[in-house]
């Protein structure tokens, strides 16, 4: 065992909002010690939340000796427990929320309740420094373009309907790709569109600063099915399409807010050819891109783990009694008093 | 209510049982759907549900639920003890 620094203390925060549970040990000093993933893969189709919440509670024990493992501490050398709470699908967050109540209440440590969407901006701040951007949150659950102002991270843009990676993974599985561990369809769609050359005309909508990507999904699989483009062509021009789209409205909200930094965290992070839209926009602002690295853009406990400390040392906790979960818990219902 | 399940478990100490027990009840209290309700209860060292739904199917989830959040608790507590 490492040994133990003096007055050092450790926050283990769970993640299971869908289809990951992750298991993730931060000091308080926002060190990570530990991120264990563990993805639920359908072997077709979309996330069942049973099936996905099956996984969670039959793979938790093993995340968290790995842990632990990793991060070379033992479980009483931990302050606190910080899980998920919300948003996310009811039979993930349960797992997750049960297994944590059940370690606090053993323990004896106090147990935090964390946002899933402000933990992805705190790890993205903690890991690339940025103090006050406008964040492009993208995921497969989420698209929100946020930003700080008045105790509370702003939503100032968001998807009317379905989350741009879910856009993504929908087609990919209509074109009947497959994904892997290593290779999730954001990254298969992102590879095939890299040889694509035919821009195809999609329904770009962005309404006032809200996107639709839900019909232009329909019309990109409408084309698939009747085969008179290339699925390279076809992969290409959904990402130019919806990125033009996420990226028209981060520079909206950068124009406005005039903040200097833009960050780009969740999953969909991960993909170059947004990045570079994203930095072009910052560096016409003469904003600074920064962008979270992969390990921590998708759905991980050490998010958890992290903002779960900073909540705790502004004294938020959740008594158990209380710790029920929050399928629709937005964004700017969270008061985030850590930030200044 | 149509569909009634009684589940007993018995737990090795009045510890894990307390445990668990008090890790549930918020699940109890707002419960995911309207078509079971639960309660919980301690008889010694046994846990038990009595859960009554409108039909098997919603008493099948319910049940398969809740022995699955225990499953996976019990599998984590007995890390911490032999931690």
């Amino acid at each position: 065992m490492k040994q133990k620094k003096a007055r050092e203390n450790y926050c283990l925060g769970i993640e299971s909002t869908a289809d990951d549970f992750s298991v993730g040990i931060s000091t308080f000093n926002g060190e990570i010690l530990a991120n264990i993933i563990s993805a639920y893969m359908p072997p077709e189709g979309g996330i069942h939340p049973r099936e996905a919440a099956r996984h969670h509670a039959e793979t938790a024990s093993k995340v968290l000796e790995e842990a632990f493992k990793k991060a070379e501490i033992k479980p009483q050398d931990l302050s606190i427990i910080a899980f998920s709470q919300g948003p996310g699908l009811g039979p993930c967050l349960r797992t997750g929320a049960t297994v944590a109540r059940a370690l606090a209440s053993d323990l004896g440590i106090p147990l935090v309740g964390v946002n899933h969407c402000v933990a992805h901006i705190e790890i993205g701040k903690l890991k690339t420094d940025a103090k006050d951007p406008v964040t492009l949150y993208v995921s497969g659950g989420n698209t929100i373009v946020s930003a700080f102002d008045s105790g509370r991270y702003r939503v100032f843009g968001e998807t009317l309907d379905i989350a741009l990676g879910n856009c993504l993974d929908v087609f990919a599985r209509e074109a009947g790709l497959y994904q892997k561990p290593s290779m999730p369809f954001g990254a298969v769609v992102e590879k095939l569109a890299a040889k694509g050359k035919k821009l195809v005309l999609l329904p770009y909508t962005v309404k006032g600063m809200d996107m639709s990507f839900s019909g232009l999904l329909t019309a990109a699989t409408n084309l698939l099915k009747k085969g008179e483009y290339k699925l390279e062509d076809l992969c290409y021009s959904l990402q130019e399409t919806v990125f033009s789209m996420v990226t028209e409205v981060t520079e909206r909200a950068l124009a406005h807010t005039e903040k200097r930094e833009v960050l780009l965290t969740g999953g969909v992070a991960a993909n170059k050819r947004l990045q570079s839209m994203i930095k072009a926009i910052a560096e016409e602002h003469d904003a600074e891109f920064c962008v979270v690295p992969s390990e921590f853009a998708i759905d991980n406990g050490a998010m958890i783990a992290w903002t779960g400390v900073l909540a705790y040392k502004q004294g938020i906790a959740t008594p158990i009694e209380k710790s029920f979960v929050k399928l629709r818990w937005r964004l700017e219902e969270v008061e985030v008093p850590w930030v200044k | 209510m149509k569909a009634n399940a009684l589940v007993r478990l018995k737990f090795p100490s009045e510890k894990y049982l307390e445990i668990v027990f008090k890790a549930l009840e918020p699940e109890v209290r707002k419960p995911p759907t309207m078509r079971s309700q639960t309660i919980l209860e301690k008889e010694g060292n046994f846990l038990v549900l009595r859960i009554e739904a409108k039909d098997t199917v919603a008493l099948r989830a319910t049940v398969n639920a809740y022995l699955r959040w225990i499953n996976s608790m019990t599998k984590v507590l007995e890390i911490l003890e032999t931690s």
